[in-house]
């Protein structure tokens, strides 16, 4: 079993990959933690028991797989599955009952939680992070578009790689920024990373944001983080073109920047990407939600859409007390 | 004292709407709510009308099974002019409000609702 905090993903794609033909079914289900939130589980085991005993469309229905027919063909079968991004153990219940499948069947689970990983894995694999080899190509795939850096710029490169202490999407997002920009860029750039009080993984990823002079793509990016992740693409610039932003221009730089990227003709970002643009809105008001400008999570529409009529009544009697104030 | 009042009166003027909030929810541009987390809510008879900036409202249930209830016992009587996507699962109101703004709409889901008629008397579109 396999866990990794960023290239988890990408490690289990390659595992499938190379040996999913040595099984008799195989099936790779990704963004478990996200269509589970969306309530999907039950589609997801569905597409999986299709999958694996290849006949379309088969509806469970129920919580636990009931029919014999469909538990003795399992049975019969060696299997290799790939569960991403796992996040609660209910969620492998749901999806897989083990004692079902076939004997020399694997099934691989990608999570951040290593308690998850615990609770359901014989064997759990930790991903280190890449080393400094590593990080300078990764680095310079993204700043050169080349395995190296020039000459010129190595002493620099180094400088960027040691900021994003090896990890792979923070070398991605600062490669990109800096790709194709003149020395003193990125000189004053390196500068201010180096001015910030506690570097961590989310200032640096604020870079590539923050430096965004236009808010067009800037709301974009926002609006995708809080609403549209994981919808179909043309659904979400069609809404946002509506809105009134240059939806070509704006995704375009998003996807050069790493920080948005299309696939299966889903919209889709990483979540510490995601997690930096929600710590972007939340800021925009520490005192009251009503002054963010996107609200997504249950607890805080609820507030907002419930007590504005306790803040009216407070409106009338402060301005009764202002007026008697006034006039006095 | 010439000067004194201007100042006095704008010092006034920012407490009221410092302390009372009342530019508050004109800054949302957007709210999604899955309304099977919170099964059940009263919205307050100002609380979309006031979000003149509104762009996005979508109010969805993510689980099929699961009942939820959106109460609305004031009514609605507008939504913003700036409205561009509106999503609403079991809408629950009988017509859309009375100043509703289609023009500017891209997309208007209103799935499992109560409505009856979209809106009384004539609507440009």
């Amino acid at each position: 079993m396999l866990t990794t905090f960023f290239l988890e993903t990408i490690i289990a794609g390659a595992f499938y990959d190379s040996f999913s033909s040595q099984y008799e079914g195989h099936h790779f289900l990704p963004n478990i933690r996200q269509e589970s939130e969306k309530g999907r589980l039950s589609d997801l085991r569905d597409e999986l028991l299709s999958k694996l005993l290849e006949e379309e469309n088969l509806r469970v229905g129920t919580p636990h797989i009931g029919s014999t027919f469909i538990r003795d063909r399992l049975c019969q079968k060696k299997v290799l599955l790939v569960l991403d991004d796992v996040n609660d153990v209910r969620q492998f219940q749901h999806l897989i009952e083990v004692p079902l499948i076939g004997a020399g069947s694997v099934v691989v689970v990608t999570s951040r939680d290593k308690q998850v990983l615990k609770n359901v894995a014989d064997e759990i694999y930790e991903v280190e992070e890449l080393n400094s080899h590593e990080a300078l190509q990764l680095f310079s795939l993204n700043a050169f578009k080349g395995n190296h850096p020039p000459k010129a710029y190595m002493e620099l490169s180094i400088t960027a790689i040691n900021y994003a202490k090896g990890n792979p999407l923070a070398l991605q997002v600062l490669g990109s920024y800096l790709f194709d920009k003149g020395r003193h860029f990125w000189e004053s750039q390196l500068n201010e990373i180096e001015s910030f009080p506690e570097l961590n993984i989310y200032d640096l990823l604020r870079i590539g944001f923050d430096t965004q002079r236009d808010n067009n793509t800037k709301s974009i990016f926002l609006d995708i983080a809080c609403f549209f992740r994981g919808h179909q693409v043309d659904f979400v610039k069609r809404i946002l073109y509506g809105c009134g932003f240059k939806t070509d221009i704006g995704f375009r730089v998003l996807i050069d920047r790493g920080l948005l990227k299309i696939s299966d003709d889903k919209v889709e970002m990483h979540d510490l990407l995601q997690e930096m643009a929600l710590e972007v809105v939340r800021k925009e008001s520490l005192d009251e939600l009503g002054r963010q400008s996107r609200l997504w999570s249950p607890k805080d529409v609820y507030q907002v859409l419930t007590n504005n009529l306790v803040r009216f009544i407070y409106t009338k009697v402060f301005l009764f007390i202002c007026n008697a104030i006034w006039m006095s | 004292m010439q000067y004194g009042c201007p100042s006095k009166f704008k010092i006034l003027l920012k407490l009221c709407f410092s302390f009372t909030g009342f530019q508050g929810t004109g800054k949302v541009e957007g709210i999604f709510l899955d309304v099977s987390k919170i099964r059940e809510i009263e919205l307050s008879s100002t609380s979309l009308e006031r979000m003149y900036k509104l762009r996005l409202l979508n109010i969805y249930n993510s689980e099929a099974g699961v009942k939820c209830r959106v109460h609305h016992p004031h009514g609605l009587e507008s939504l913003s002019k700036e409205l561009r996507y509106l999503h609403w699962d079991g809408y629950p109101l009988t017509s859309l409000p009375r100043k509703f703004y289609p023009e500017n709409l891209v997309e208007l889901n209103l799935s499992s609702s109560k409505v009856k008629q979209l809106w009384r008397g004539d609507q440009v579109l």
